[in-house]
């Protein structure tokens, strides 16, 4: 291995690096936005209403799909759609947006349906209206559920990212196999990418920890076991 | 692709579409083969793993716990590539297939050692207490008690990582593997069509993610434990 | 039977001046400690073969701690434990500069803890088998008997507990009371020198309570040895040979069931009792 040339090619991946933090940080936002506002909306929503059918559609679809598919498809097929082409980055927003809503989704609904339902009855019963008990007691508590599986996301989303490679986004992998092929120093790219997102997601699992055991501590800690925070996004 | 309307996405050609199913069909068979074969491989391992992980020397299970947090934390393009220029450095010669297999096997692995790990330390304290209470040692309290009811709260969290690894297979498309994806991304290259093959492929993909889990919700009531 | 030629083994600097006629089960100056809390505090007892002793006390009185360490559940911070002769937890090993003490292996203590039952207050059956295998797998897995044998061996412990009709009962189909005289029948299959209960009642209600001292009782009178932690005063009055009283970790008072029950010598002994008895 060549670590001179490794700690070289260090700062000509800074860029690339934070073009990957940024794709997967909007994409979190935007999606955390869609994700709560489709989670809830799929909640409050009557059995056997279209709306449901639709919104659990879009989740089977996503989760069924792997993420190079929907890539692809945001890649050919929305040009066409809008007539024109979106710059790499927002292509990549997009894919990444669309496919971390489909998990989003499940992540909000099972917060808001872990709250007992004594929660509702205790709110009804000094006079809240749903508005309210949405906003003042569901929400927070549900934040609560919410917020480990949530920077978990951003973890997945910054690994998912690098699949944006195969339409040509510069980010950390796309960077790391470029310099890679122009120098034949494939091994030592790899390993220094490795070390990169190794880095990144470590401090963000960090960041999780953080967060739990500091910030959100009111209410009841959500079980992490089967939850698929840590599943393979691919 | 500029230029182009709407009107693409309606009027699909479907005799095309029709023409090429045998070929994807004979695709997603490799898919299913390769995750298959990846998960099986990926559950012997991380049930040796998850359970040294649980009852091993301290030595032991912070070297596995590295382990995972490394395979975790590296994106599974990432893997297949290292994988790719890796082995033959070492001096080991596989077909893109078994590079596939490889690769997938030691990415499931590290997410499966975790499943295996929780659902070993899901299982009450009390169950291990009693155990070694009649006098078993560690390997029999691990086999005979918590193994035994560990399996079945692994099961819905495997079957995820079995949709998971499906799903992962299509990245092997980038080191050239002949799967559902690979084979997709050919003939949009060939023919210069997108939708009549990303919308095969995509309901490809969910039939057998949704075909799994069906079967992953029935193993589960088998196997239940009364409760 | 009781002297063992373990006992000489006892390197002199550690081994109290040999009496005759030893204790089944002797506990020496056991302490145990979690970080800066002392739970038991120098604790010094001795157990005959078929004795049954009581050990009452408040909760947080370090009762059920000295229970588990005695079969090592808890490891002790220090003191030392002997079942018939045998060193609990550790072994006397022979170095250059004389007798040592060293730890059991996790191996040597799984056979040592063969011979020491447990019921626990939350029954602990193991989930995955029915009443007939919770009782079975200790003698067939742990002992390598065979599998009908330890099927037949644990009928006949259920008919003991009264429960030969709950055979193939999985635990959550069982109540409180049956999975606990399950537990008690898993403890006897493995045929010990001794059997500790910890607080075995205290998650029941009266009338399971009850069929659980029942049987606690019926094999008092067949000579086994027990020591108990219980909340139950009037059970310990009629079960007991000897009663042990904690408080803060430390034994305050012991003797005769009788005499420490109906008159203390302790006051703080006699508060906990006025106490308890209402």
């Amino acid at each position: 291995m060549d670590f001179p040339f490794m700690v070289q090619t260090l700062p000509r991946l800074v860029a690339p690096l934070g073009l990957t933090i940024g794709v997967s940080l909007v994409s979190l936002l935007l999606a955390t936005i869609l994700g709560v506002v489709l989670g809830l909306l799929r909640v409050i929503c009557p059995v056997n209403n279209p709306l449901g059918w639709l919104i659990d559609g879009y989740v089977e679809l996503v989760r069924g799909t792997p993420i190079i598919i929907q890539i692809y498809a945001v890649h050919f097929l929305l040009p066409p759609l809008l007539g024109s082409k979106l710059p790499l980055f927002w292509e990549g927003v997009c894919a990444l947006t669309l496919n971390s809503v489909g998990y989003q989704i499940e992540i909000v609904r099972a917060a808001v349906q872990s709250i007992p339902q004594g929660q509702w009855e205790a709110a009804r019963s000094i006079g809240m209206t749903n508005r309210i008990i949405l906003c003042r007691i569901l929400l927070p508590q549900a934040a609560r559920q919410m917020i480990p599986p949530l920077t978990n996301e951003l973890s997945n989303l910054v690994k998912a990212s690098s699949v944006l490679s195969v339409v040509a986004l510069f980010e950390l992998h796309k960077a790391g196999s470029s310099i890679a092929s122009s120098s034949f120093k494939f091994v030592e790219m790899l390993a220094l990418q490795a070390i990169l997102y190794f880095a990144l997601i470590q401090t963000l699992s960090w960041g999780t920890g953080y967060l739990e055991h500091h910030v959100f501590r009111y209410g009841r800690k959500p079980s992490s076991f089967g939850t698929e925070a840590w599943g393979i996004r691919a | 692709m500029e230029g182009g309307s709407p009107a693409i996405l309606f009027a699909l050609d479907l005799a095309f579409m029709q023409e090429q199913l045998p070929t994807l069909l004979r695709a997603a068979l490799v898919t299913v083969q390769l995750s298959g074969l990846a998960v099986l491989l990926g559950i012997v391992v991380g049930l040796l793993l998850g359970s040294w992980r649980v009852i091993g020397p301290a030595w032991l299970q912070t070297l596995i716990q590295w382990f995972v947090n490394v395979v975790r934390g590296v994106p599974p393009l990432v893997h297949i590539a290292i994988i790719y220029f890796a082995l033959p450095r070492l001096g080991l010669v596989l077909n893109e297939f078994w590079t596939g297999v490889a690769a997938l096997t030691i990415i499931a692995a590290g997410y499966e050692v975790e499943i295996v790990r929780a659902a070993l330390q899901s299982v009450e304290e009390g169950q291990t207490e009693a155990a070694f209470a009649v006098g078993m040692d560690r390997g029999m309290t691990l086999r005979w008690i918590l193994l035994p009811q560990a399996l079945q709260r692994m099961i819905p969290p495997l079957t995820n990582e079995l949709a998971n690894v499906i799903k992962a297979s299509s990245l092997l498309s980038v080191i050239s593997v002949k799967e559902l994806t690979k084979v997709g991304n050919d003939l949009i290259f060939e023919h210069f069509v997108v939708a009549e093959v990303l919308i095969p492929v995509a309901i490809l993909y969910v039939l057998i993610v949704s075909l799994l889990t069906h079967t992953s919700r029935w193993l589960e009531e088998r196997l239940g434990i009364p409760t | 039977m009781v002297a063992n030629k373990n006992r000489e083994q006892d390197p002199p600097a550690q081994k109290p001046s040999p009496e005759p006629g030893l204790p089944w089960l002797r506990i020496e100056h056991l302490h145990k400690f979690y970080g800066s809390l002392a739970a038991v505090i120098d604790v010094n007892l001795q157990v005959n073969r078929g004795q049954q002793v009581v050990i009452v006390g408040a909760s947080g009185s370090g009762k059920s701690t000295l229970l588990r360490c005695i079969n090592y559940l808890e490891t002790p911070s220090r003191g030392q434990i002997w079942l018939d002769g045998d060193p609990i937890g550790q072994h006397p090993i022979q170095t250059a500069s004389g007798m040592v003490w060293q730890a059991d292996t996790p191996n040597q203590l799984a056979r040592k803890r063969r011979q020491i039952g447990m019921v626990f207050q939350g029954f602990n059956l193991f989930a995955h088998l029915n009443a007939l295998d919770n009782i079975a797998i200790g003698p067939h897995r742990v002992l390598g008997r065979p599998q009908a044998q330890c099927r037949e061996q644990a009928r006949a412990l259920l008919a003991k507990v009264h429960l030969d009709r709950h055979a193939d009962h999985y635990p959550s189909q069982l109540s409180g009371g049956e999975q606990q005289r399950v537990a008690i029948a898993r403890a006897l299959a493995m045929d010990p020198k001794l059997i500790l209960f910890d607080e075995p009642t205290s998650a029941l209600d009266p009338r399971l309570t009850h069929e659980v001292l029942q049987v606690m009782q019926e094999l008092a009178e067949e000579g086994l040895t027990m020591v108990v932690v219980t909340h139950e005063i009037h059970f310990a009055r009629r079960f007991a040979d000897w009663v042990v009283y904690m408080e803060q970790g430390q034994i305050v008072e012991t003797g005769a069931a009788g005499d420490v029950l109906n008159r203390p010598q302790q006051a703080q002994t006699q508060r906990f009792l006025s106490y308890v008895m209402g």
